[in-house]
């Protein structure tokens, strides 16, 4: 069939060529018909000539565009069942996330409201050991304030009395002295 | 007081109570006693270096000169020999206390703020007596310091009537805060 084509079509060139001529060499008024009929046949050779030389390239490209964009399209299907699984796994994960989340806040609290128990007891205790400290060292204070001032007291009247002593006493407070002593040592 | 001068001692003891003359031979040896303080003599007594005539030298001039009775005067010679007349102190207190014994009395001081008169001091011996069954021979000192009342030392044992010991234990009961009731 083909060989039957090419034939036709190595016959009519020349034809068409030779009414071209022919109507170049001798116008007349119409239709040019052999000028058509030329054109048609140059046409008809050029897309015969397109047909042989460029289908099977554009077939082979048509097929490997489709190809790639079967291939593409496998490949964002299988990206996009990847992301429905993680994203299925990642909502799991957030689901038990906030379950764990509200245990952890829970258990946060708890752990807060023992370390402030913890802490005020603490603080009670302190501040109840800092007021017995004050308290015992005021007394201390207190206490030897009045010791020094007893000691203080005592000195100064023993002074006084060992000063006033000689002048004081008597002859009659000498006698009764040893009289008293005297009793003393009898008893 | 050494072990020496008390058996030199009870020597002496021995022989003047067989005597008879305890009495003379304790006021002799209390005359050797205050001699033998003297920081001259003393040294003399005891100097290492005199010579056994030397030493019986001293010891005769001693006993010249304090007009020793024979006892005495041959207990100091014989010292002399036995190198022992630095013990002269310790023997004569020794002997002193056994004479106390033997004679059921004892030494006391009586010390007073002011002088004591006869009566008040014969009134504190005789309290002493009473109460230890034993006669006191007494001593008497003044001491002003006392401010008032007496302080009696019997061998040791003080028994404190001061008006200077009484104020202190007023101010110690003051200062410690307690009842002065």
């Amino acid at each position: 069939m083909r060989r039957v084509a090419a034939a036709a079509l190595a016959l009519l060139l020349p034809l068409a060529a030779v009414a071209q001529e022919i109507e170049e060499t001798h116008p007349h008024p119409g239709i040019p018909w052999g000028k058509l009929a030329f054109t048609a046949i140059n046409f008809s050779v050029f897309a015969f000539i397109l047909y042989r030389g460029a289908a099977a390239w554009v077939r082979n490209s048509l097929r490997e565009r489709r190809d790639a964009v079967q291939k593409a399209l496998e490949q964002a299907e299988r990206v996009r069942r990847d992301a429905e699984l993680l994203r299925a796994q990642w909502q799991q994960r957030m689901d038990k996330l906030a379950g764990e989340l509200a245990a952890m806040l829970r258990q946060a609290r708890q752990d807060i409201e023992v370390e402030r128990d913890q802490i005020l007891a603490a603080a009670r205790r302190t501040a109840e050991a800092i007021q017995r400290d004050a308290e015992r060292t005021a007394e201390n204070e207190l206490r030897q304030a009045r010791e020094r001032l007893r000691a203080e007291l005592a000195e100064h009247a023993m002074h006084l009395a060992e000063r006033l002593a000689p002048r004081q006493l008597t002859a009659a407070d000498q006698g009764r002295f040893v009289d008293e002593f005297i009793s003393q040592v009898r008893r | 007081m050494s072990s020496v001068a008390r058996r030199y001692a009870k020597a002496l003891f021995a022989v003047a109570d067989e005597q008879g003359t305890l009495e003379q031979t304790a006021a002799e040896l209390q005359l050797l006693r205050a001699l033998s303080g003297d920081a001259q003599i003393a040294a003399a007594l005891t100097n290492p270096l005199l010579s056994a005539t030397s030493r019986n030298g001293l010891a005769r001039t001693i006993a010249d000169n304090l007009k020793l009775r024979p006892t005495t005067r041959n207990f100091l010679l014989l010292l002399g020999d036995h190198r022992r007349l630095d013990q002269l102190g310790g023997i004569a207190e020794h002997f002193e206390r056994i004479l106390d014994e033997r004679l059921n009395r004892v030494r006391a001081t009586i010390t007073a703020a002011v002088a004591l008169s006869d009566a008040q001091r014969q009134a504190v011996i005789s309290a002493f007596e009473q109460k230890l069954g034993r006669s006191v021979l007494a001593e008497t000192r003044v001491d002003p310091q006392l401010l008032g009342g007496v302080v009696v030392d019997v061998a040791g044992t003080i028994y404190d009537g001061s008006v200077r010991t009484q104020l202190h234990a007023l101010a110690n009961r003051i200062a410690g805060g307690r009842s002065l009731s």
